[in-house]
């Protein structure tokens, strides 16, 4: 596997992780949250999003509403549901605990000596 | 001078070539068949964000939308692929392969034989190791059953495979 396949795969399943994050800041549509994630470097093409927003929809995390807007048709506004809330919050966790743990393998701190 | 055909995106109206117009939907139907049957969204958000980027790169109404404009569409929201694997053929391929169904014939193998190729062709038929129908009809015969008789019949009712056949 080459560094950018793995890339891809960490960045598939931490995006889900993301957009929770982004919307926790506030309520947003599909290409403001484009533009966080692709400014960040986190997407490359925009279709990504899509499906992973309908799903967190139907999961019941997110919510969204149609609001008027000056340049163009109305837009879909998504926001975070108190389930939302409450998953995130268990995503913050694993992740923090997730980081904790790789910097202490990679310190070498749980190093086993060979029996040999 | 082009032909040019006029359509609904996310209820917006675009004048599109018609070349540009096929690209499109082709695009579109190919996503559609890789997204799950109850997502329904998804599609939708996609065209209102086509629709979106069309009106960014070509702001005059009266101005066409472009073969050129639709690949770099097509370039920004991504590969069909990207949508996982296909759950329901393209409109073409769905005739092709009732087709294709329909004209699966049982036939004695005459490759893949021991006796008279009923086995194999069974096995050819459900696509299942021949092997293993072999087993099936012996272990039959010696616990009684009349799967040697049914042999027989089927030794006597069914055509041979043609020669053009296995080509």
């Amino acid at each position: 596997m080459n560094e950018e396949n793995v890339k891809a795969q960490m960045r598939k399943g931490i995006l889900e992780y993301c957009i929770l994050a982004i919307l926790a800041r506030g309520d947003s549509y599909a290409p403001k949250i484009i533009a966080e994630l692709k400014e960040a470097k986190m997407i490359v093409v925009e279709g990504t999003l899509y499906p992973i927003l309908t799903r967190q929809k139907n999961l019941g995390l997110l919510s969204y509403r149609w609001q008027e807007s000056t340049q163009g048709p109305p837009r879909k506004y998504y926001s975070l549901t108190a389930e939302g809330e409450k998953h995130l919050a268990l995503l913050d966790e694993a992740w923090d605990e997730m980081v904790t743990q790789i910097k202490i393998i990679r310190s070498g701190a749980t190093a086993v000596e060979a029996d040999e | 001078m082009k032909e040019t055909i006029n359509v609904n995106l996310a209820q917006q109206a675009f004048t599109m070539d018609k070349d540009a117009y096929v690209t499109l939907t082709n695009y579109l139907d190919d996503i559609g068949r890789r997204l799950p049957a109850d997502d329904t969204d998804t599609l939708a958000d996609i065209e209102a964000r086509i629709a979106e980027i069309f009106r960014e790169r070509v702001p005059s109404p009266i101005m066409v939308i472009t073969y050129s404009t639709v690949l770099a569409t097509m370039q920004q929201i991504g590969n069909a692929e990207m949508f996982g694997e296909a759950n329901r053929p393209l409109n073409g391929e769905a005739e092709e392969q009732s087709r294709r169904r329909n004209s699966r014939r049982f036939v004695r193998s005459i490759d893949d034989k021991s006796i008279a190729g009923v086995c194999g062709g069974i096995a050819e038929y459900f696509g299942i190791d021949s092997t293993l129908v072999r087993i099936i009809f012996v272990v039959g015969v010696i616990a009684g059953f009349s799967t040697g008789l049914l042999y027989l019949v089927l030794w006597l009712v069914t055509a041979k495979q043609s020669r053009t056949n296995t080509i």
